[in-house]
């Protein structure tokens, strides 16, 4: 088997076999590159001389160099800025698919210029476009007119130093995906709102607010019937008015009550309207920043297409638990991830009046991450196992990683009697990254922002490496 | 059905309407070796099936569909690459064409020009001169580089 793998080595090495490619699939390849390697290849041959002219896809990256000064501009040649002029001068007139621009926190380039990037591009029939702008610039790049009358765009992700000045006729007619990151600004109250109803193709939308930004303060109307991927994030759960959403499939809310500090009826009121606008959900994570133990007195939806649910609660803040079960009653995942607090506990597990339908035919795995084995948490984990008749996976994940804190409470675990036979209890000290539903970000290649500064975004997880005697499978 | 050009045959014979069900029609792929067929076939099948099997749970699929394509790339020689572009690019099978443009991509990925020389087996065929006036013209897109 070596020596017929040996020769078949051989007999590769010796024939250049990129050569066979055309042009076409040669560029394509390129286009998979940052514009600046791209640029690079033109010195491998006569032939690699001009194909990174033709590639359809401009990917630009200012690269902190080591030892940047603030002040002083690099004297020994080209810099960032002439890079891409040179590029824009040199590449032939064809369509610009895809236009990248991601700028380091100290870099400095003069902000009219990235307009007229953006501007050339646009001209050039594209249709992805991300801005990552967290650089030092003197003013915000404002987009320009062109820009929102763009019938190629698909993609849109905006980060950082950008201005949204809507003009009163937005008009984006294949616009499939919408990332609004932090430090965005708009222009006006309305501009969102604009931004959002003109786009009749909207399948993803992503909102990203830094909670702690004054400016932000007027609402933004939702109004896309075919949006199927709602992620809010970040603002005053009132700034938001979702109508005509009834499409989305999976959703992701964490909304603050930041306005009314001490009315959490209202805080509630509010997030149970935004559940209503959503009934066909699929996937639903929920982030609560209060207790909602008033709620009770609310109906929360029904949510017949809801499978997998996530609840994000605060320690002994989960009160709505119960009203979601029996309102889910096709739901076969749920997920509760509760931030500890040092104490007092008090208990927020009441019984539901029936045994929700759920639990009887539906629900498969029920993980509880951050489980301390209080009280209330050991009279829910006993509830489910008592109940739930299909159930194969309790997972009960601690997060700590004090192994006689952990074995503490392992203690107490066993000996609950379960319903289902099939059902496996898991217990670990680690949370493992894949059982959450972090944002999926479709371009794989962009640094991952930092969601907030909150200790809870997947990201900063360790990865699941369970040591063997901290796991066991009952 | 991935891949369009096989696609295509079907739709034009049935217009034609020479067979109707004959499941087992020899279909002739005049571009395509039999190993990078092969390749592309297994790779179909599993993209599909994965994708049935986590049909809701889309993080689910993308995470399974990454690890086949880890393993594959493992078993995959470079030059096999070329290949498989080439195969994918005829059967116009979009997944898979731009997934191993991408493999190709990343190997060269911030390499220097000498290793990507080597790595296509290139030649330079400059003039005297020639190459370092490009470099001097595009001296910041050489910067930065991994070492060889």
């Amino acid at each position: 088997m070596t020596t017929e793998s040996d020769t078949k080595r051989k007999k590769y090495a010796e024939v250049d076999r990129i050569s066979n490619l055309p042009d076409l699939l040669l560029c394509h390849i390129l286009s998979f590159l940052p514009t600046k390697q791209s640029v690079a290849t033109t010195i491998l041959s006569t032939r690699w001389k001009p194909l990174w002219t033709m590639v359809p896809v401009l990917d630009f990256e200012d690269i902190k160099r080591q030892n940047q000064d603030d002040a002083a501009e690099s004297n020994d040649g080209m810099t960032f800025t002439h890079f891409v002029w040179r590029v824009y001068a040199l590449r032939k007139p064809i369509h610009v698919k895809k236009l990248k621009l991601q700028f380091h926190n100290r870099s400095v380039v003069d902000p009219i210029y990235v307009r007229t990037w953006i501007s050339y591009a646009i001209g050039h029939h594209l249709e992805e476009l991300r801005l990552y702008l967290l650089g030092n610039l003197s003013q915000p790049v404002e987009l320009p007119q062109s820009f929102y009358n763009s019938e190629s765009l698909k993609v849109l992700r905006l980060d950082g130093e950008v201005l949204l000045n809507c003009p009163s006729f937005v008009h984006f007619p294949n616009l499939e995906h919408l990332f609004l990151g932090f430090g965005i600004k708009y222009a006006n109250d309305d501009c969102f709102r604009r931004l959002i109803s003109c786009s009749s193709h909207l399948k993803n939308l992503f909102v990203f607010s830094d909670p702690k930004d004054k400016n932000v303060r007027f609402k933004l109307d939702i109004n896309a019937p075919i949006l199927k991927y709602l992620f809010l994030w970040g603002r005053d759960c009132q700034d938001y008015l979702l109508e005509n959403v009834t499409n989305v499939v999976k959703a992701y809310v964490y909304l603050l009550g930041l306005r009314h500090n001490d009315e959490h009826e209202n805080y509630g009121h509010c997030i149970l309207k935004l559940l209503r606008a959503i009934p066909n959900v699929k996937t639903l994570t929920l982030h609560f920043t209060k207790g909602l133990s008033f709620a009770f007195t609310y109906d929360i939806p029904k949510f017949n297409n809801l499978r997998l649910l996530e609840l994000r609660v605060s320690c002994c803040e989960w009160q709505l638990l119960p009203k979601f079960l029996e309102s889910a009653p096709n739901l076969e995942n749920l997920f509760l991830k509760k931030v500890n607090t040092e104490g007092p506990h008090e208990s927020c597990w009441t019984e539901p009046p029936h045994v929700p339908k759920c639990l009887t035919s539906h629900l498969q795995s029920f993980y509880f991450l951050g489980f301390r084995s209080l009280d209330h948490e050991l009279e829910l984990v006993k509830y489910i196992l008592n109940n739930a008749k299909v159930l194969k996976t309790m997972g009960i994940q601690t997060g700590l990683s004090d192994f006689e804190e952990n074995f503490l409470i392992l203690k107490k675990l066993p000996g609950f009697p379960r319903c289902s036979l099939t059902c496996r209890l898991e217990f670990s000290t680690v949370y493992s990254p894949s059982l959450s539903l972090s944002l999926t970000v479709s371009d794989s290649s962009q640094p991952s922002l930092l969601l907030g500064s909150s200790k809870e975004t997947m990201a900063q997880y360790p990865p699941s490496n369970r040591s063997p005697d901290t796991k066991s499978g009952l | 059905m991935k891949f369009c050009a096989v696609k295509q045959y079907f739709d034009d014979e049935n217009n034609n309407n020479i067979t109707s069900g004959a499941s087992t029609t020899m279909i002739p792929l005049p571009n395509v070796e039999s190993h990078p067929l092969a390749i592309l076939i297994t790779y179909c099948k599993k993209h599909l099936k994965i994708k049935a099997n986590n049909a809701d749970n889309k993080k689910e699929t993308e995470k399974e569909m990454e690890q086949y394509e880890q393993e594959l790339l493992k078993k995959v020689m470079p030059q096999e690459l070329t290949e498989l572009i080439l195969a994918a690019n005829y059967l116009n099978f979009k997944e898979a064409l731009d997934f191993f443009c991408r493999a190709v991509a990343s190997a060269i990925q911030n390499k220097s020009i000498e290793f990507v020389r080597k790595f296509f087996g290139l030649e330079s065929d400059f003039e005297l001169g020639e190459e370092e006036k490009l470099r001097e013209e595009f001296a910041w897109s050489f910067e930065g580089v991994d070492e060889d």
